[in-house]
């Protein structure tokens, strides 16, 4: 729009009106148009005065402020829980081990010499990267240091272990490791031979389908979160409407007019994400304790893993982003509606 | 030179209701006009089109030389901050002082706290409330509200002051004051077109008059 009208206006006061003091009317008509540099700074000013305004508004209504952080902070804990125990449980761990390793059983009636030949007869055979021979006595030691069941297996007369061969084949084609196994297990001496892909390939299903769930409820309640903030918002704009309308009608851009509730949106967001920090915490701690006492029980030193310092901010820059979003869309919706027609 | 005109504008709300029919005038710059008729006679809708609250179904406005039926969403607010508006309703905030609703404006445009306050104390000093301006508008009387309205229009000294039905809820004497208010500013230039069915009051002011019936012009009666 072109600054003729205002340019002519300030001409006609400055000269027509009567001026008493020459110096001021002067300053008066300079000042009249607003520098880039003036508004750059006010547009800073209304930033930080919208900034802690929004958040006054908030403080006036603590419980309704803390009842909507609560609902993003539940929303949030729902996944990033999920995300977590996935994590403990390394399915969400993408490099496992990707190569066929089989598994020779042998026949527990061999003596340990007798089971090294074989080892050696296998190392013997085209296709095999590498052999480890667990004789039975090793197996057994390993076992009772995994689960700690030392008392059990101490009342048991015999060594219930086979002495097995765990071997890594060279190839990775899963059909040539199923002929190498089926080659293998005819050797004279070994029972059995495994080949520990099908667990691998379900374990890798298993993480996927982890994954998949994980985002899933990812998306459904980033959604819940926009749902809550936008509808927050919204009655925030409806309780305003008359200042929307009176600002709108005097000139407010709808940056202007989107900025005090963009903000409100930001605290929420933040303030839901904080919870939800909280509430991770506090339940881990909750949970930590009878879960120390079960791996204990198995020997183990399992503890459930926290969320950690990426995690957190990670955790807050998305509350904090769905809370700006959510915001943007409700107030959106009303700028469309006053829009002319 | 022309700061208002209008050419064939009509409007129809609702694809039905013909609110404004080809209707054609001219404001010149500096120049003071009623805009008089019935209730529906639309004088509401020529005030609301030249505010772009909507657009017209057909025809054109020129604002300043600038067509404004065609203007974007993004460049309304800009238009906006050039023309001052004053209310039958006032539309003051009235959870905030005197003061405050006269900086608005400033504070939309970005004018520095120091320049708001010289500013607004001008505008308050002119209509004679600068002593009430820590005032929440509840305060104020119905004419006192008006006239702050007043001082928010003008802060920003617009070119072209608009106002519907201004003295509508003000008895005879406080009216009379608010439209010398508004002559003072056509005085010094600006131009200023005040919609109003206060046929008594028009008479006495010696300014030019449109009439509308119907969304059309049936009478332009210039200043005798």
């Amino acid at each position: 729009m072109s600054q003729k009208p205002r340019r002519r206006s300030t001409n006609d006061k400055t000269s027509r009106r009567p001026a008493p003091d020459t110096e001021k009317s002067r300053r008066g008509a300079r000042s009249h148009q607003i520098t880039f540099e003036s508004r750059s700074r006010a547009w800073r000013r209304h930033h930080e005065q919208m900034a802690v305004d929004s958040l006054h508004r908030l403080r006036c209504r603590p419980l309704s402020s803390l009842m909507t952080m609560m609902a993003i902070a539940i929303a949030m804990v729902l996944p990033a829980s999920l995300w977590l125990a996935l994590g403990s449980a390394q399915l969400l761990d993408s490099n496992l081990d990707d190569s066929a390793r089989m598994t020779l059983y042998l026949n527990p009636a061999l003596s340990e010499s007798q089971a090294m030949d074989i080892t050696d007869q296998v190392r013997g055979e085209s296709d095999i990267a590498s052999t480890e021979l667990i004789t039975a006595a090793a197996g057994l030691e390993s076992f009772q240091q995994r689960l700690g069941m030392n008392d059990a297996l101490a009342m048991m007369d015999d060594n219930p272990l086979p002495a097995t061969i765990l071997v890594q084949p060279r190839s990775r084609d899963p059909k040539a490791a199923q002929e190498l196994a089926e080659r293998l297990g005819k050797i004279d001496g070994v029972t059995d031979a495994r080949l520990d892909m099908a667990w691998l390939e379900r374990l890798r299903q298993l993480s996927e389908l982890g994954r998949r769930v994980v985002l899933a409820f990812g998306v459904l309640f980033a959604l819940g979160v926009l749902l809550v903030v936008g509808n927050t918002i919204r009655l925030a704009v409806e309780s305003r409407r008359q200042e929307i309308e009176v600002v709108t009608l005097i000139g407010a851009t709808h940056a202007f007019v989107r900025r005090p509730f963009l903000y409100v949106g930001v605290w929420y967001g933040l303030g839901g994400g904080i919870l939800a920090l909280i509430l991770l915490t506090l339940g881990r701690e909750w949970l930590s304790a009878p879960i120390d006492m079960l791996a204990s029980g198995f020997g183990s030193h399992f503890t459930l893993p926290g969320i950690g310092p990426g995690g957190s901010v990670l955790l807050l820059i998305c509350s904090t982003m769905l809370g700006l979003i959510g915001a943007w869309l409700a107030v959106s919706r009303h700028l469309a509606d006053i829009s002319p027609r | 030179m022309a700061m208002i005109e209008f050419a064939h504008v009509g409007k129809r709300y609702g694809g039905r209701f013909e609110a404004l029919a080809d209707l054609n005038f001219t404001v010149q710059r500096g120049e003071m006009v009623f805009l008089t008729g019935h209730s529906g006679a639309g004088k509401s809708s020529v005030l609301r089109l030249l505010m772009a609250l909507e657009r017209p179904s057909r025809g054109r406005i020129v604002v300043a030389g600038h067509d404004i039926t065609s203007l974007h969403v993004s460049q309304i607010p800009f238009y906006r901050r050039q023309i001052g508006v004053v209310y039958q309703n006032h539309q003051l905030l009235f959870d905030r002082s005197v003061f405050d609703n006269v900086a608005l404006p400033l504070i939309i445009q970005g004018a520095t706290p120091q320049d708001a306050r010289r500013r607004v104390h001008a505008a308050l000093d002119k209509i004679g409330l600068l002593h009430r301006e820590k005032a929440l508008p509840i305060e104020l009387s119905g004419g006192e509200q008006q006239r702050v309205g007043i001082a928010r229009a003008v802060v920003n000294k617009p070119a072209m002051l608009l106002a519907d039905e201004p003295t509508g809820n003000l008895d005879p004497q406080l009216s009379a004051d608010i439209m010398r208010l508004f002559e003072d500013f056509n005085r010094i230039g600006t131009t200023v077109l005040l919609a109003s069915h206060d046929l008594a009051l028009i008479a006495r002011l010696r300014h030019r008059v449109l009439k509308l019936r119907d969304g059309r012009l049936v009478g332009d009666e210039e200043a005798a």
